[in-house]
């Protein structure tokens, strides 16, 4: 296991968000497609900001807390067929120790809040990919700004859908490419194509 | 209060999530404007849909059943403005403790956890709305949607669009100039030549347009 810290949060201008974690100690790094609401909860634990109203994850610490539980650490453990895993160590009033199932991006979201270390075994990590940076330097927002989705023409099936596995980004461009090409929305394909390309390089 | 269901996702307008007053002869409903996500997650369970891997609200019911702490109720006891305050009631070493949440993260929270669902009665009197004499909560919730015209068009526009094109379900026998288009499109795509079909698909839309 290799203790990570969240790098950055980036979105992208179609609704695509991801989390770069990196190693504390070393060159290794890791990207994670998450949706945009937990992309959101990432980047305001990240930065320690509160938001206005609690999100989802400040009502799970607070029900942490009045449960006498301590988060002990988070890890991302595993990646099969492009879908990342996690898991939390909680520690209960009993001084048990639990260990619960979780994707990474709730992990990392309760683990900024609980100030509680992030590890990734070495299995899922990454070797250094400098060349996707730049591209998407240009495309980066800051996410605070985003609040809502706000592409109007996304479904609610289509926001849970995006937002319930955390997904490797060629999953995701391969995803993206079939709904594309689904909705003859050439060329988008043709672009999803060509990034595709380019990661597989 | 029963969650009833969450109203569909609409462009300009918050999804609603309905609770209903259980266990009376004349209930009545509380909306509750939410966000899309929470939304989705209401609706999600609601509809019986299992995640693939579990959602936040999976992993927060899971980690308080693992603790042995369990979410007893969730209470939607004020509002103001336009913004209503819940919190979740948890079981710890044998004492009831609250944890303030937004209504929908409770609701969300409730139905993973079998907790009841509450809403204060001075709440209920402030913003409820009694359906008619007669009206099932179905029609209540519609008569409410007719009082709204600008969210009920944009409703009907949605539905006009999953209606399968007429143009599409003519008579397949006549001799059909779009066939070799529609190959070669179909060509395109498994070669992976987006470009290409781009060009191919706005051709097959000039067609159809001129020709009907």
């Amino acid at each position: 296991m290799v203790e990570m810290e969240v790098h950055r949060v980036q979105v992208s201008s179609r609704a695509y968000h991801r989390v770069v974690l990196r190693a504390k100690q070393g060159e290794s790094s890791l990207h994670i497609v998450i949706g945009p609401s937990e992309a959101r909860a990432i980047a305001l634990g990240h930065k320690q900001q509160e938001s206005p109203r609690p999100l989802s994850y400040d009502m799970a610490v607070g029900l942490l807390r009045e449960a006498g539980a301590q988060i002990q650490h988070v890890a991302i453990t595993d990646l099969q067929d492009g879908i990342y895993y996690a898991e939390i160590h909680v520690t209960g009033s009993d001084g048990d120790d639990r260990v619960v199932d979780s994707r990474p991006s709730d992990a990392i979201a309760l683990a900024l809040r609980w100030q509680a270390p992030i590890f990734a075994a070495e299995a899922v990590l990454e070797e250094d990919e400098s060349d996707w940076d730049e591209e998407d330097e240009a495309n980066g927002n800051d996410l605070l700004e985003l609040t809502e989705p706000s592409e109007g023409s996304v479904s609610m099936e289509e926001l849970l859908a995006d937002a319930q596995q955390d997904l490797t980004e060629t999953q995701m461009l391969e995803k993206r490419l079939r709904q594309a090409v689904a909705e003859e929305a050439y060329e988008e394909a043709a672009r999803l194509r060509d990034r595709l390309a380019t990661l597989n390089d | 209060m029963a969650v009833v269901k969450v109203s569909p996702y609409m462009r300009a307008e918050k999804p609603l999530m309905w609770l209903c007053e259980k266990d009376s002869s004349a209930p009545r409903l509380l909306p509750v404007a939410v966000g899309e996500f929470e939304a989705a997650a209401i609706q999600m369970h609601l509809g019986g849909e299992k995640p693939l891997r579990p959602i936040s609200y999976d992993l927060f019911a899971t980690l308080m059943e693992e603790l042995h702490v369990p979410v007893r109720r969730v209470v939607i006891h004020s509002v103001e403005g336009q913004v209503f305050h819940a919190a979740a009631v948890v079981e710890s070493d044998g004492r009831l403790r609250e944890v303030d949440c937004r209504p929908s993260d409770g609701v969300a929270l409730a139905l993973r956890s079998q907790a009841s669902i509450f809403v204060s009665a001075e709440l209920l009197d402030q913003a409820g709305i009694r359906a008619s004499q007669g009206d099932g909560v179905e029609e209540a919730i519609s008569k409410f949607y007719e009082l709204e015209p600008q969210i009920l068009g944009q409703r009907r526009e949605q539905e006009s669009l999953a209606l399968p094109d007429p143009a599409q379900m003519s008579s397949p026998q006549i001799p059909d100039p779009l066939a070799d288009l529609e190959h070669r499109l179909e060509q395109a795509v498994i070669c992976e030549e987006y470009e290409e079909a781009a060009q191919i698909r706005d051709e097959i839309e000039r067609v159809k347009s001129s020709g009907s």
